[in-house]
């Protein structure tokens, strides 16, 4: 419990700075007036319609301090409450375009891309360590080799090409899956299925390397060595010994390939109209809508941060070095 | 300002120049250490690294050639004599090109007007034509240089040859100016928070955790949306976004060499630390620095790729793989299919990304003590 | 058991590494027997194909870079060199354990898995039937609350209670034959000894042939009933224990013993062998043995020696094994004992404390006491040894002498100067009197600087000039007894006694009074030893250095110190020459420190004090003598009062409260 405490406790400052650095990139290195006049078009914007522009998205604020506010409202009623420490608790204002409010939106568009996300990152798991295991069961054989040079191939292609390509031949010359779009419920796995498949597919080369290089390293320890000189047979030595040990390794893998996947869910959920997050942030950059791409900023730090403090409590599943004191 | 004072040709001269110094000086220092030369010599012994480097210089040279250019004055077809400008009495200059563009001239001239397939003597897409008897018909133009596009042409009517050739250099400066960027910083945090620690590593730490804990893609969105979209601002938001890695990986080693004995014994004979850092510890990371750039190189090819697509990538203009990428997804499209701009940028980019892939191998092969040992 | 009555007969095993495309034999036609109940030892230097003799035995090798290539090796009339033929047999009938005992077991798996894992595969027992079992194994190698120990990790045990689990896993099935491979070298003396007991226990117990392999031949010589000696990847010879160290015959062998440093020895130079083991690549025709070889003619290099039977027990592979039976020629270049010198070191009250931080903002939530109190006086032209077990803090004394890490609290008088008090720039001018040579010959030098470079790098900092330099860098390289040659070469091309020569030659470069050599050693083979030794030995006569000798090993300090200071936890426990300390310790600690580590020069005792447990913790060392929880003669003052180091005889003085009135020469 002390342990959970501790993680959560050391969270909060993290946080906070992401907060205050994206605040910083937002607002003191891009300024408002900056902004507005992006948004209304350079030459076309006079100063009556920056400032209206800017009142309507409360921008019109001082950034830290406000003189005209009395009592706490000098500090509330500034960018920085209004527009960045608000979003410790949740509440991202509206969009710069659509003047919409962010909050429910990206509540709307979580589960799809939860569903994408999360299928990705667990089928390519799997894959990757079982074909991982098999090729170090087999090292240096012709089949670990071939395996290898296919690793090096499939990491050499664009995940672009991958995508366009898997979308031409499946989708509109073999018609197995719909092209493009997602309806929940039972109908989502057939829209799923495809952007899944690419996704592991794009992960393939370079996990597969990086889980065999672990496994290797571990089988090279001197564990090993004991467990078959016991006289164990060597399926249990590797899936007994060797991959609980590997476990540690993996884990601490994990934070680092969900990272991966944000930049691949964009990919797939724009190329497949998957209505998630992934979409939402494109438009947003093809608008130049800084309200939106802010709030994913800041929320796609937050999720990995919370990934990284459940891989530190799972830790203390596999690895009984650590303590939860 | 950036990208005007980017865009001037004596500065790209200058840049260049400077890059081909830095790797010269480089080579040479690194091939007065033995260490270098027996891992040069084991890299070299494998043939596919061989095969590779070969290929990853003529990438090199290509894009070099497309980095040096110069302005020419102009000449008025008519005449063939130089334009003069009419108060100074000097020539006036174009806007300059490239030395690979005066290589390509005689294929980028070519210009056609629309699609047309590899090699093909007719365009790919129809017009309509009213035959001289009055009748209508769908007809496939003939090219102005039919048979003459190894790789077809594009929607204007632009060789795909040429454009493929034309991306390789916006890809390698993805790569290179990006890594130019990251290494000082990498290292010099790097090495001051591992050797000393105390307030200065946790000062790095923090920095660290601070910038991974932010996605990278959406870290760059950022960024590019406040510097606007180009090359050189996305080598310095991919840089900003990829130091920390190379940043922790050079502490941790610096810690660990910081506790050598042969560090210890410098310490112990008085060797100020400014110079046990430079003497000791940097030659004896180094490698793990080349083996981390090396590998990462192929990876920043291709984020150019999908970070343009994304929209965050250079702009719409500059001829990149992402660009020809991006503009193949319509192209899919139609029916039938035109695939030569997909294809040509799939083998061009494979061919610079597989080689490096394949080299980089190798070179940790060569310089990673803990394989060279097994 | 062997038709023949053996348990393990080996005939002509040959097993080899693939490097690259040429592969390189590591062990060559090795033949031995093993009988019931008896303890084989398989003695070497490193490189001698020791290990792998053992490993080929137990089909543990690498498949992807060894083969064996030829022999054949009867367990139960079964070739177990034959493929998959072992696996009927490994870790039921043959056991095995292993050095480290830190990385051999599974860090992940509790004590109880690991040790019914193998009842489960080859007896087929109940969950029940085996945790009984386990139970019973764990308290048979002296393991308290087995109940609990058996849902413990691997993390929670110190190196002794792991080494001790191995051997219960080892055990559980009765095997017939257990190989111990180098079970104790990464053990402190004390605990060495209780595993060697143990070991001679079981296998008293349980008739179990062992196969002991080990480069230590004081612990062969107490343990062993055969010996064979392994040179080069061969059996050069094979004799009863009590002949083989009473009358050797292989040269090598002759040369070996002599080699080991002893307190006879003193005075005299140790019989080095020069060279070293050659790499398996090397082809040598002829003895392999025949380049460092006092006595090789043109026979040895010919053809391979046989193996001549000298008794039905004592076989030797050498042709000039009669020949030269007559002895061989010691060098017995006096080195001179100069008498007492001046004070040249004097450290009163130092203290290293490291903070344990953790939590918020890095709170110091205690310290380690690694250095707790500590005097310590050093004459010129002496040689003071610092004698302890691992972590008892001795290191940390070295670094702090040369201002590695910087003193808590105390003082360091190096010619009337307190270099404890000096800031690091004023500290710089008096590194020259005091240099360090490491333990680790590969990690001292940088692998990036030539050897010139490393050995100036003192002389660059401290100015001296390019003429100067390049004088001073032949003259060293002359002194250390290496070729001129050498400046200009990488470090990876010497051997392991070559780079503490330059490593010497790198602290001498700046004209050091006092050399704290830490463990220099400890991490080369014994013949190798005898090298460095004599060269510290004569560089001392030559140039009045003086030597703050740290180390475990004490044959080593038997032979090169003046003093000896033994530690203990941080502190000192007992201080005198060395005589007093080696033939007459009076602290109970330094008692049984001695008794525990097997001698070269002393018959073997019977009745020795052995000592119980292991180092505790120096975050919370144990109040009152830090020694009193493991002290067989604690009372319960010991607990309460901190000892001081009281006189017990003429410069001999003594920390223990229970033997502070008492004279160590009675």
């Amino acid at each position: 419990m002390h342990y959970i405490i501790r993680r959560v406790l050391y969270f909060i400052p993290t946080l906070f700075s992401v907060n205050l650095f994206v605040f910083m990139l937002f607002f003191v290195v891009n300024t408002p007036d900056h902004i507005a006049k992006q948004a209304l078009g350079e030459k076309a914007s006079t100063p009556e319609m920056v400032q209206r522009w800017k009142e309507a998205r409360g921008y019109a604020l001082p950034l830290f301090f406000n003189r005209d506010s009395k009592g706490m409202g000098c500090l509330r009623d500034t960018i920085f409450y209004q527009k960045s420490l608000k979003m410790l608790w949740g509440d991202f204002g509206v969009s710069d375009m659509t003047l919409q409010p962010i909050g429910p939106e990206i509540l709307r568009r979580i589960p799809p891309s939860l569903c994408l996300t999360f299928s990705v990152f667990l089928a390519s798991l799997f894959f990757n360590i079982v074909i991982a295991m098999l090729v170090s069961a087999n090292r240096n054989s012709h089949y670990d080799f071939g395996v290898q040079l296919a690793c090096v191939f499939l990491m050499s292609v664009s995940s672009l090409i991958y995508i366009i390509t898997a979308q031409y031949l499946f989708g509109k010359v073999l018609h197995v899956v719909p092209v493009s779009g997602f309806l929940p419920g039972k109908e989502m796995f057939r829209f799923l299925v495809l952007p899944v498949a690419i996704g592991i597919l794009g992960n393939l080369g370079s996990g597969v390397r990086f889980y065999r290089t672990l496994f290797l390293e571990e089988m090279g320890r001197d564990y090993v060595r004991t467990a078959r000189a016991k006289g164990l047979p060597e399926g249990k030595v590797l899936f007994v010994h060797v991959l609980k040990n590997a476990l540690i390794p993996i884990l601490t893998n994990v934070p680092v390939q969900l990272l991966m996947l944000i930049m691949g869910s964009l990919l797939l959920e724009n190329f497949f109209s998957i209505p998630g997050m992934g979409g939402y942030t494109i438009s947003a950059i093809n608008a130049q809508d800084f309200a939106v791409v802010r709030t994913m900023v800041f929320l796609g730090s937050f999720l990995y941060m919370v990934g990284l403090v459940l891989t530190d409590l799972s830790y203390c599943l596999v690895d009984p070095r650590v303590k939860l004191v | 300002m950036l990208q005007s004072f980017f865009n001037s040709w004596v500065t790209q001269n200058l840049i260049t120049m400077a890059i081909i110094a830095v790797v010269m000086v480089a080579a040479v220092m690194m091939s007065r250490r033995e260490y270098w030369r027996v891992a040069a010599r084991e890299v070299c012994q494998k043939r596919a690294a061989r095969f590779s480097f070969v290929i990853l210089c003529i990438y090199a040279v290509v894009a070099l050639l497309d980095s040096i250019g110069w302005r020419r004055p102009v000449v008025d077809a008519s005449t063939g004599k130089t334009v003069l400008h009419a108060s100074t009495g000097k020539p006036i200059l174009d806007h300059g090109a490239s030395a690979l563009d005066y290589i390509l001239k005689p294929i980028s001239s070519k210009k056609e007007t629309t699609y047309s397939a590899p090699l093909a003597e007719r365009q790919f897409t129809t017009v309509i034509e009213r035959a001289e008897d009055g009748s209508v018909a769908r007809v496939h133009k003939a090219l102005n240089y039919p048979c003459q596009h190894l790789l077809g042409t594009d929607i204007i009517g632009a060789d795909v040859l040429a454009l493929s050739l034309k991306s390789i250099r916006t890809g390698l400066i993805i790569g290179f100016l990006t890594t130019l960027i990251v290494i000082p910083f990498a290292l010099f945090f790097g090495l001051c928070a591992g050797y000393y620690g105390g307030w200065a590593d946790d000062i790095v730490q923090y920095l660290c955790t601070l910038i991974s804990s932010i996605p990278s893609v959406l870290l760059i969105a950022a960024l590019m949306l406040i510097s606007g979209r180009g090359l050189p601002q996305l080598c310095m938001a991919v840089a900003l976004t990829s130091w920390t890695g190379l940043c922790r990986l050079v502490r941790g080693e610096a810690i660990h060499l910081r506790e050598m004995e042969y560090v210890q014994a410098a310490r112990a004979l008085g060797v100020s630390s400014w110079r046990i850092i430079v003497r000791h510890i940097l030659p004896n990371l180094l490698h793990l620095v080349l083996i981390n750039l090396v590998l990462k190189f192929s990876g920043l090819v291709l984020a150019e790729a999908t970070l343009t697509y994304l929209g965050l990538g250079v702009s719409a203009e500059t001829i990149s793989w992402g660009t020809m990428i991006n503009d193949a997804r319509s192209e899919l499209t139609r029916d039938p299919i035109i695939w030569w701009k997909l294809t040509s940028a799939f083998v061009f980019m494979l061919g610079l990304v597989l080689p490096a892939n394949i080299f980089g191998d190798a070179v940790r092969d060569a310089l990673d003590p803990r394989l060279r040992t097994q | 058991m062997n038709r023949d009555g053996t348990i393990l007969h080996v005939d002509g095993l040959c097993t080899a590494f693939r490097q690259g495309r040429v592969s390189v034999r590591a062990v060559n036609d090795v033949s031995f027997s093993i009988y019931p109940g008896e303890m084989l030892a398989l003695v070497g230097e490193s490189g001698s194909g020791k290990s792998v003799t053992a490993l080929s035995l137990m089909g543990l090798l690498p498949e992807a870079t060894s083969i064996i290539e030829g022999g054949k090796a009867f367990f139960n009339d079964k070739n177990i060199l034959e493929p998959h033929v072992v696996d009927a047999v490994r870790g039921k009938e043959i056991a095995m354990i292993f050095q480290e005992p830190m990385t051999a077991l599974n860090p992940v798996l509790t004590i109880g898995w690991q040790l019914t894992e193998g009842l489960k595969q080859h007896e087929h027992l109940s969950s029940a039937q085996c945790h009984d079992k386990a139970v019973a194994l764990l308290k048979r190698v002296g393991i308290p609350e087995p109940e609990e120990r058996l849902k413990d990790y691997p993390h929670n045990l110190s190196g002794g209670m792991r080494q001790r689990v191995m051997i219960a896993i080892a055990l559980a099935c009765n095997p017939v034959l257990l190989i111990a491979d180098e079970p104790t070298t990464a053990l402190d003396v004390t605990v060495q000894a209780q595993i060697m007991e143990l070991l001679a226990d079981l296998r008293r117990e349980y008739r179990m042939a062992v196969l002991l392999i080990t480069h230590n031949l004081a612990l062969v010589r107490e343990q062993a009933d055969r010996v064979a000696v392994m040179y080069a990847g061969e059996i050069v010879e094979e004799a009863d224990g009590k002949e083989l160290f009473a009358s050797p015959k292989h040269p090598y062998t002759r040369l070996l013993l002599n080699a080991i440093p002893t307190v006879s020895a003193r005075g005299r130079m140790l019989s080095a062998i020069a060279g070293q083991v050659p790499a398996p690549s090397e082809v040598l025709p002829g003895c392999r043995f025949a380049p460092r070889c006092p006595y090789a003619d043109e026979a040895c290099v010919v053809g391979r020696p046989n193996k001549n039977e000298l008794t039905k027990k004592h076989f030797v592979r050498c042709v000039h094994h009669q020949v030269n039976s007559a002895g061989i020629p010691e060098e017995t270049k006096e080195t001179e004992s100069s008498h007492e010198g001046k004070l040249l070191l004097d450290v009163r009250g130092l203290k290293v404390w490291f903070p344990v931080k953790s939590g918020f903002f890095a709170r110091t939530r205690g310290y380690v006491h690694a250095v707790d109190g500590v005097d310590l006086q050093l004459s010129a032209g002496k040689t003071l040894a610092l004698v302890g077990e691992s972590g008892c803090g001795k290191t940390t004394v070295g670094k702090a002498l040369i201002r590695l890490v910087k003193p808590t609290e105390g003082s360091v008088v190096i010619d009337g100067v307190n270099l404890a008090a000096l800031s690091e720039k004023q500290m710089k001018p008096y590194r020259k009197k005091i240099q360090m040579i490491f333990q680790d010959p590969f990690g001292s030098l940088d692998p990036r600087l030539m050897v010139g470079e490393s050995i100036a790098e003192g002389m660059d900092v401290h100015g001296i000039g390019e003429v100067e330099k390049q004088a001073r860098l032949k003259e060293l390289l002359d002194k250390v007894g290496l070729p001129q040659s050498s400046l200009t070469r990488y470090p990876h091309q010497f051997s392991g006694g070559q780079r503490q020569r330059i490593g010497l030659a790198r602290a001498l470069a700046v004209q050091p009074e006092i050399i704290v050599c830490d463990e220099c050693t400890s991490a080369l083979d014994v013949s190798v030893q005898a090298q460095i030794l004599n060269l510290l030995k004569l560089l001392q006569g030559m140039m009045k250095l003086s030597y703050l000798f740290i180390t475990h090993d004490l044959s080593v300090v038997s032979y090169i110190a003046d003093r000896v200071a033994v530690m203990y936890l941080g502190r000192i426990v007992e201080e005198g020459s060395v005589q007093d300390i080696l033939m007459h310790p009076v602290h109970p600690y330094s008692r049984a420190l001695i008794a525990s580590a097997p001698r070269m020069d002393e018959e073997k005792a019977e009745e020795r004090p052995r000592l119980a447990g292991e180092l505790p913790s120096p975050i919370a060392p144990p109040s009152g003598c830090a020694f009193h929880p493991r002290c067989p003669f604690a009372t319960a003052e010991c607990s309460r009062t901190m000892p001081t180091l009281q006189g017990v005889g003429p410069g001999h003085r003594c920390a223990c409260l229970n033997t502070a009135n008492k004279s160590a020469h009675p």
